[in-house]
């Protein structure tokens, strides 16, 4: 393959990859509660993801080392523990969510019994990690994920007040109820900050063999790939906005999120988006199990990689294969997966800084990075972020509480 | 032996992913044994060998939830002399013998026996 099809390959699967459940579940309510005023938050968030990424990549394409070596070797075997137990849960809830979110989907458009297609989406992914290579389990998932660019032509088609949408860019404190207003500005945040999306990719990185030749690509994924996300991410909203505030409908159900491009788009609007919704969320599904399986084998030292046979990195194959397990069963007992997503998305954002921090140190660190060492600007923006994302994770669990899970 | 003048024990050593001689991820460095040189104008400390496995976890400093995982985890410890050290490598600490002749990957060769069974594994 050439290596511009590569890159263009790898940008398309960022975008493809970038949306799931969570993003779906806070972007779809705070548009419908808020307008567009919440809309500022999606270029902060992706900034802040943008600048972990960027460095996880560098650092695992300079030194060969994924986070959750790095969180071992920085933190120490005791507050690193605390941090995989923590990041382990989060990523075991966030999976059961997504495991839920695939069987809503194929529910929509099947409309058989959610019990059964949940059992069957457990079994089917089981399968396809087995069978799948890696880079295979990211194409085959984020590329129909794409269907889901509809929103920004249904964004479009129902013509909005740009001038509304750009103030939506400007934070507005006075939109309505200011502790909701927070609550879905830190689920926005974090649903862009969910801690597996990190693990997932500085860990692909060290399965791609990424060397110093990668590190054009990471930025490349990066800023085109995650920002081209972002205009995924401010579609959603808009759509919302745009379809849900004036009908004061909430988009308590995962189909209604979808059926903000059916108004202004039809049937076949709808389509596209249950197809992109069900491989976005599917690729979610696969890259969560596979994060809990990276993260407990990257500390203890096991043998890891779906580049390797699966009896080839055995204890990593059964600690995926229990992630899935257990994520299944979890939605099996009848949880709401849109109120579970909340739930792990907020309460994810307060594992990210013990996870961000052993990045943004050995990033720092010239004896590991030589000349790709972070400069000024990246480590400006790298502690600015440590700092927001602290902010964010120490608000998280108050807000969720005060506003009852944005109930109000 | 892998001759190192001067070593960083927490940022080279301690808590570094090892690997064997077939590049094979076998463990971590979970504590380091630290002898003393006899060089009577100026002693100094040596590193005598790394030491690998859950039953270092509970030693040392490292909170109750450590204490927990290690009860959990059993007690195994591998002894790994540092004549066996190859190179301090940047991701790594490279050994200069397999796995299974320094008693390490245990678990993972457990778990493939296991695994074999299955198609495609």
């Amino acid at each position: 393959m050439s290596k511009a099809l590569g890159a263009l390959l790898g940008v398309l699967t960022a975008i493809g990859g970038f949306i799931e459940i969570g993003d779906l579940v806070f972007l779809g309510q705070a548009g419908a509660q808020f307008g567009y005023a919440l809309l500022w938050a999606i270029p902060l968030g992706i900034l802040g993801i943008g600048v972990f990424a960027e460095m996880s990549g560098r650092v695992a394409a300079t030194s060969g080392r994924p986070v959750f070596d790095l969180v071992r070797e920085r933190l120490g075997f005791g507050v690193g523990l605390i941090t995989l137990i923590a990041g382990q849960a989060m990523t075991l809830l966030t999976l059961a969510a997504e495991i839920g979110g695939v069987a809503i989907v194929l529910q929509l458009l099947f409309d058989l019994p959610n019990q059964l297609l949940i059992l069957g989406a457990g079994v089917a992914f089981l399968v396809l990690i087995w069978v799948l290579p890696f880079e295979w389990i990211e194409r085959v998932f984020s590329l129909p994920g794409l269907c889901l660019l509809v929103f920004v032509v249904a964004a479009i088609d129902l013509d909005p007040d740009w001038t509304a949408v750009g103030n939506g860019f400007v934070p507005n404190w006075d939109a309505g109820d200011p502790m909701l207003y927070a609550y879905y500005f830190v689920g926005i945040v974090a649903a862009t900050f969910m801690p597996y999306e990190i693990y997932f990719y500085s860990s692909g990185g060290v399965e791609e063999g990424w060397s110093r030749p990668h590190l054009r690509l990471n930025r490349l994924t990066v800023v085109f790939g995650w920002g081209l996300g972002a205009v995924l991410a401010t579609a959603i909203l808009i759509t919302a906005a745009q379809v849900f505030e004036p009908r004061g409908i909430e988009p308590e159900l995962l189909g209604t999120v979808a059926l903000g491009t059916q108004i202004p788009l039809g049937e076949a609007g709808l389509l596209l988006v249950l197809i992109g919704m069900l491989f976005a969320i599917g690729g979610a599904t696969a890259e969560t199990a596979l994060s809990g399986a990276y993260n407990i084998a990257q500390f203890l030292g096991w043998e890891w990689g779906k580049y390797k046979r699966p009896s080839g990195a055995p204890r990593f194959t059964f600690a995926w294969m229990a992630m899935l397990a257990a994520g299944t069963l979890i939605i099996l007992t009848g949880l709401d997966p849109v109120q579970l997503t909340e739930f792990a998305v907020v309460l994810g954002v307060v594992a990210v800084p013990f996870s961000y921090l052993p990045v943004l140190l050995a990033a720092g660190d010239p004896t590991y990075m030589g000349d790709q060492t972070n400069g000024q600007l990246q480590n400006t923006l790298g502690w600015f972020y440590f700092a927001f994302i602290s902010l964010v994770a120490v608000a998280a669990i108050p807000l969720l509480i005060v506003t009852n899970m944005g109930q109000g | 032996m892998a001759r190192y003048e001067q070593i960083d024990l927490g940022l080279m050593l301690m808590d570094r992913q090892l690997l064997d001689a077939t590049e094979r991820r076998c463990g971590k460095v979970d504590d380091v044994e630290i002898g003393a040189e006899d060089r009577r104008s100026s002693p100094q400390a040596r590193v005598d060998a790394l030491v690998s496995g859950p039953g270092t976890w509970s030693s040392g400093n490292r909170g109750p939830l450590a204490w927990l995982f290690a009860r959990i985890a059993g007690s195994g410890v591998v002894r790994i002399p540092w004549d066996d050290v190859e190179e301090i490598e940047h991701a790594a600490i490279k050994l200069r013998r397999g796995a299974p002749e320094l008693g390490l990957g245990k678990g993972d060769d457990r778990a493939a026996q296991w695994l074999r069974r299955a198609p495609r594994s």
